[in-house]
């Protein structure tokens, strides 16, 4: 705890164990896989296949024009044309829609034969053109973080997985360490990091010690154990508590780059077996369902199915939210139509609970939690007086949307969507004003 | 079953709440009211039930008040509003910083004041821009001062001595002899007001509720620290035992009970940890002054009413980012405490 900035994190319920010991379940694919073509905020396509067109597994479909992002086919089959759908956004987007033909015909959609011997430039085009993403949730294209990096020291592995329910990242490091140790050394190498560091909420005891086990055979990789506090995965958070230091805008200011663990797994899968990221783990957990599971899906499947093949909603929630993503950070989604995407790490079914809205104390416990060093009280008040000057003094743009300041609040107040209205604010001024 | 759109983040709350802060406060306030009532008890049933009695009459005109007031807003839940705006807290503290022989309509117009003019016209619960409680302490004082009596009205002549430990060391311009042991002082078993004297308890009581968050711990430690630091350097340059006097000094005149349980009413106070440092350190600043160097030695009571005031400003100074400039911040607290000694060290009237 620091004197004048408080504790910034907490230790909550993390209902993990609903499904960490379970045994990941292999759903039968889907007839249909619908590919949303939107990646973050960016929705422009180029799309290299028409109706009607037959496609492998593998196949590059589209491409993200703004910021390089290749798409491939995670069955193989026909393409059925393009469809208004539900999206992890919240928003309609345009899906690809393919016919699976179950034939699982695999094409090899890039080739690197001994990925071993790339080079540091050449790693990076090849993360490029894989298609990696921040499969932790975030989607950001990972080869942009190493593009013009410079003075890497340090490459940070998030395996910390604070989001309450969530298990997917846990479950393929499980299942993938050699994996896990293998892509640090690709993404140290794409970066000229001399070190690794995997951070591993101390709680998971087991995977610690199997990953030290492993490590010991290389001594550029370390693996640290992290408190179990919330948002502990936040990388400024997570550089905070390992190399007790802060930074501007990027962590490569003071020479790291952080990756997502299962972002690592697949990228040495994607190197070595030549496979693009077709399939992946996901959560799909809460009280709102009758088995929370992690399952094994094609990217493309929608939630309805998902949650249809482990057994459906609980019957005795009469209303139910459902998250694209944890119950911190996820969204709620009108509907259950939403696909899975490589980046969706989780979906979170919860009964829905009112809450009793009570009068601000101004008791400051938002503020002693904020990880962003921020006053979430400060800045609400200061967005309802619609005061652009406070907000912006406030630091109001460097909130993070974690959601911890209405998860403390005793009144419970969603001080969170006061900020999140603030940061909108500074935004519409920043872009008004030209800057 | 259906599937609700819900427009906000996040959607996972915390265990406690607003209701589960304020019970915890009257749990630790109803403790302190047993122990003291137990205390008068041991003077005798009628010192005892005057005791119970005071903060019993305090309570239902708290609960009246607000109960006519949202009557007159013509409230439509009138039980529910009353409960969501918490007159008991101020009721009992209200109470608590009483002596034994204020009379019951004191008591009664005091709490109605508390209630009404400290909270309610402010637009209530959560509104208010000083601490309701002292507000209607200081009601009662202006206007009844001469009836705030640690004696029983009917025992004028009785043999206890109606003067309390603050009021007997103002006589002697604070140098003399407080008239209860330095152990005694701490544990309470003297005549102050009612509530305020049982120090170790109300520290104890404290280190549950910082646990508990429902109190930040800085504004008490902060508050008694800076008091300690002050009184004992003024000692230190006067030529007294510094130890014995600051020790003194934050025993007596609610010191302890006003950094536990007033200055750290959240609503009344800065929200960043910054202000609250200097929030605190200006109550303790305020409450020497004012000890030493006006006509009332109710130092604490004006302190942190004084400070109330200052909190929108000290708000609107401290509203960037709480890790910036920490150093230069934790040098500024340093330097406001130091700067607080020596002022009250240049100011005191000395023996």
């Amino acid at each position: 705890m620091s004197l004048l900035s408080g504790i910034g994190k907490i230790r909550l319920n993390g209902k993990k164990e609903l499904t960490k010991s379970k045994q990941v379940l292999s759903l039968p694919e889907p007839e249909i896989v619908y590919i949303p073509l939107i990646i973050g905020a960016s929705t422009d396509f180029d799309v290299h296949v028409s109706e009607g067109d037959y496609v492998h597994k593998g196949t590059k479909l589209a491409t993200r024009k703004d910021i390089y992002v290749p798409l491939y086919s995670p069955v193989s089959g026909t393409v059925k044309g393009i469809e208004k759908r539900m999206h992890t956004s919240g928003k309609i987007q345009n899906h690809l829609l393919i016919e699976n033909d179950f034939k699982d015909d695999e094409i090899t959609p890039f080739s690197y034969d001994n990925p071993d011997s790339l080079s540091a430039e050449e790693l990076v085009e090849a993360i490029k053109e894989i298609g990696i993403l921040g499969l932790g949730g975030s989607g950001f294209p990972t080869y942009v973080k190493y593009q013009n990096a410079k003075n890497i020291e340090a490459v940070l592995i998030n395996a910390v997985e604070c989001e309450p329910y969530l298990t997917s990242d846990y479950k393929v490091m499980e299942k993938h360490s050699e994996e896990l140790l293998d892509g640090t050394h690709f993404l140290m190498k794409a970066g000229h990091a001399g070190k690794g560091i995997i951070a591993v909420k101390v709680t998971n005891k087991d995977l610690i010690l199997k990953l030290k086990e492993k490590a010991a055979k290389f001594n550029d990789i370390e693996i640290v154990g992290v408190p179990d506090a919330y948002p502990m995965g936040w990388e400024r958070v997570l550089i905070r508590e390992i190399f007790k230091k802060e930074y501007e805008r990027f962590p490569s200011e003071i020479g790291i780059i952080v990756n997502n663990a299962t972002t690592a797994i697949y990228l040495s899968e994607a190197l070595r077996q030549k496979k693009a990221i077709t399939h992946r783990i996901v959560t799909v957990s809460g009280e709102g369902i009758k088995n929370p599971e992690n399952v094994y899906v094609p990217i493309g499947t929608s939630v309805d199915y998902i949650i249809d093949k482990i057994g459906g909603y609980n019957d005795k929630c009469e209303e139910i939210v459902v998250l694209a993503g944890g119950p911190m950070m996820g969204k709620s989604i009108a509907n259950d139509q939403f696909v899975i995407s490589s980046y969706s790490n989780s979906v979170t079914i919860l009964p829905k609970k009112d809450t009793d809205e009570m009068p601000c104390l101004r008791c400051g416990l938002c503020v002693e939690y904020c990880p962003a060093k921020i006053q979430p009280v400060q800045i609400m008040n200061g967005e309802k007086m619609k005061d652009l000057d406070s907000v912006t003094n406030a630091g109001a743009d460097k909130c993070i949307t974690c959601g911890l300041c209405s998860f403390i609040c005793p009144s419970k107040i969603e001080v969170t969507d006061w900020v999140g209205k603030a940061k909108t604010r500074i935004a519409n001024a920043r872009k008004a004003g030209g800057k | 079953m259906k599937i609700i759109f819900k427009r906000t983040t996040p959607n996972y709350r915390n265990i406690l709440s607003t209701q589960e802060i304020m019970l915890y406060l009257t749990i630790t306030l109803l403790i302190v009211s047993a122990v003291s009532a137990g205390y008068y008890f041991t003077l005798g049933a009628d010192y005892g039930i005057k005791a119970v009695l005071m903060i019993a009459v305090s309570l239902i005109s708290a609960y009246l008040c607000e109960a006519a007031y949202f009557y007159m807003l013509k409230e439509k839940d009138i039980l529910k509003a009353v409960n969501r705006s918490f007159p008991y807290v101020t009721a009992i503290l209200f109470a608590l910083i009483l002596p034994i022989g204020t009379p019951y309509y004191v008591v009664i117009s005091g709490s109605l004041f508390s209630i009404l003019i400290g909270k309610l016209i402010f637009g209530g619960f959560g509104q208010n821009i000083f601490n309701p409680a002292l507000i209607g302490r200081v009601f009662v004082m202006m206007s009844y001062g001469d009836k705030l009596t640690a004696v029983l009205p009917s025992k004028a002549v009785d043999s206890v001595s109606g003067a309390t430990p603050t009021t007997m060391l103002s006589g002697t311009g604070w140098s003399g002899n407080v008239g209860v042991s330095l152990t005694n002082l701490y544990i309470g078993f003297y005549k102050g007001s009612i509530g305020e004297t049982f120090a170790l308890l109300i520290i104890i009581l404290g280190i549950f509720l910082a646990i508990k968050k429902v109190l930040d711990w800085r504004l008490p430690v902060f508050y008694i620290g800076t008091s300690f630091i002050i009184t004992f350097i003024t000692a230190l340059v006067h030529g007294l035992s510094p130890f014995g006097f600051a020790l003194v000094q934050i025993g007596i005149g609610g010191l302890i009970f006003g950094g536990v349980f007033m200055l750290t009413d959240p609503v009344t106070s800065p929200s960043s940890p910054y202000g609250k440092i200097i929030f605190a350190i200006g109550a303790a600043f305020f409450t020497m002054l004012l000890r030493y160097r006006s006509n009332m030695p109710e130092g604490v009571l004006y302190s942190i009413l004084i400070m109330n005031m200052l909190t929108p400003m000290i708000d609107r100074y401290t509203i960037s980012p709480t890790n910036e400039n920490e150093n230069r911040k934790k040098i500024y607290v340093i330097g406001l405490i130091g700067i607080s000694a020596l002022l009250i060290t240049l100011f005191w009237r000395g023996a």
